[in-house]
């Protein structure tokens, strides 16, 4: 297989940017956990700006990972290896198919889970407690799908 | 309304799948407005029992639809007996269409 140096630049140049941004969410998500958020946690945010501040990161940065994996490595990494891309459940199926992501459900699931803690029509306090526990959770799904793409692009590295 | 049979089937049966059989589905938001085009899916779904975690069902039930319609964006609301209604549930009921 031939992949040109353009090609290359591209690829990681994102590699180097996802696994920084993968860093700077684990970061958040650590403070944030250490806070072992619930209900008065959550009700506070209104009047507390460091914590409102932290969460506000903290979503920032896992919507920012999912982007940057799904909407530029993983199209550039099929791309790269000749592969056809599609839209983007194209692509998410392919994904799962080559072991990079868990499931397209799952990953779905976390897109979801985002966009309800970016849009506040979450109104009740325990509706956004329940969404921060489950993008808490979620961040291993990202993490992972950042770990198996920048293995995957070392071991084409390693063929070159 | 522009959604066709094949589609509106899917998510009858994705939510009976879901939710169960008693949930009824209301289609709301610019596919109810003939003279649009295009646009999200916004689904209103009454349920008959409190669920334990609405927002983790709303999520997979969004990402379920979104594998089974081929990628097209679907929101979901899920209403739970004995809340009282938010303003986007009150504007869903106001115009949605049930499916």
């Amino acid at each position: 297989m031939k992949i040109g140096a353009e090609t290359w630049l591209v690829l990681t140049r994102l590699a180097r940017i996802t696994e920084r941004e993968n860093h700077h969410l684990q970061r958040t998500a650590e403070r944030l956990e250490a806070q072992a958020p619930d209900l008065a946690w959550v009700s506070s945010l209104e009047g507390n700006d460091e914590r409102g501040e932290m969460l506000d990161a903290f979503v920032s940065r896992f919507g920012r990972l999912q982007d940057t994996l799904d909407d530029k490595l993983l199209p550039a990494l099929l791309r790269a290896t000749l592969e056809k891309t599609g839209t983007q459940l194209d692509n998410l199926l392919r994904a799962e198919k080559l072991g990079w992501i868990e499931s397209v459900q799952a990953w779905m699931e976390l897109r979801e889970l985002r966009n309800r803690l970016i849009h506040e029509y979450m109104e009740s306090s325990d509706d956004i407690l329940d969404a921060l526990l489950a993008a808490l959770r979620g961040v291993e799904v990202l993490s992972k799908a950042q770990a198996r793409m920048a293995a995957y692009l070392q071991s084409l590295e390693a063929m070159h | 309304m522009r959604l066709d049979q094949q589609t509106r089937d899917i998510i009858k049966s994705e939510v009976t799948r879901c939710l169960g059989q008693e949930a009824v589905v209301r289609l709301f938001g610019s596919r109810v407005d003939d003279t649009q085009r295009g646009g999200d899916i916004d689904l209103l779904i009454d349920v008959t029992a409190v669920i334990p975690n609405r927002i983790a069902a709303e999520c997979r039930l969004a990402a379920s639809l979104f594998i089974k319609l081929g990628g097209r964006k679907v929101d979901v609301l899920i209403r739970e007996p004995g809340n009282p209604p938010l303003p986007i549930h009150e504007q869903a009921l106001r115009q949605g269409i049930i499916l």
